[in-house]
């Protein structure tokens, strides 16, 4: 490898860097979330309220929405032929 | 990404599971109001998978979104960078996850269907959650 292209792969990392620092907090805060939440749970020996659980449910649906978004992106530069299989509406509201 | 990949597979894999395992039997809580802090479901137990589960969904959602968020793979751009064709099979994970989740929650929330009806709903949830979640091992 040269020193030419460790620099470049140096920079790109260096670019994406606060993407994935980012994407570490959000990964922290979920678990940090749900682990509380779980544990005042077992603690009560009950399941959510309706509160959490909806709270809970609309982050799942942003973040769904936001990840099938970014494959709609991805498919309008490819050929525009390749559809998403099984990807129909899935926000459903249940 | 390796090492968020890392995270999110252990973190999302060990929520998954830590309801079933360490959650009291089951309760049943009668739903008499759609008060915000009534219950959401009338199996506490059940409720608390779901929300392990969904925890677990959110977590491997998380590092999902930021490996596509990379620029796109190609000749001229490498790592870091997501691949187009393993960002289309995440998604088509993630969209059978969401919706056995959904489905989950609409089974949960029809007591009448019995507890064979909504251990099998989570169990099914729990099963597509956990397909998403082994395919978010392939980024890097």
């Amino acid at each position: 490898m040269s020193a030419a292209s460790v620099a470049d792969f140096a920079i790109k990392l260096v670019e994406a860097l606060p993407q994935l620092i980012t994407a570490g907090v959000d990964i922290s805060n979920h678990v940090t979330q749900g682990v509380e939440m779980l544990r005042n749970m077992q603690r009560e020996n009950r399941g959510p309220t309706r509160q959490e659980y909806e709270a809970l449910r609309a982050s799942n649906d942003r973040m769904h929405e936001e990840f099938q978004a970014l494959g709609r992106e991805d498919q309008q530069q490819d050929t525009g032929t390749d559809t998403l299989e099984g990807g129909a509406d899935t926000t459903g509201t249940g | 990404m390796r090492q968020l990949r890392a995270l999110s597979l252990a973190c999302a894999l060990a929520l998954a599971g830590c309801a079933t395992s360490t959650a009291p039997t089951g309760t049943a809580v009668p739903v008499v109001t759609a008060s915000p802090t009534a219950p959401a479901f009338s199996d506490a137990q059940a409720g608390q998978a779901m929300v392990a589960a969904r925890t677990g969904y959110g977590t491997a959602l998380a590092a999902a979104t930021a490996y596509g968020k990379l620029p796109t793979c190609s000749a001229t751009q490498h790592a870091p960078c997501h691949d187009a064709a393993l960002l289309r099979q995440l998604q088509k994970a993630d969209a059978v996850a969401y919706a056995a989740l959904d489905a989950a929650d609409t089974i949960l929330m029809q007591p009448a269907l019995g507890t064979g009806a909504r251990n099998s709903a989570v169990a099914a949830a729990q099963a597509a959650l956990a397909a998403f979640v082994s395919l978010t091992g392939a980024l890097k």
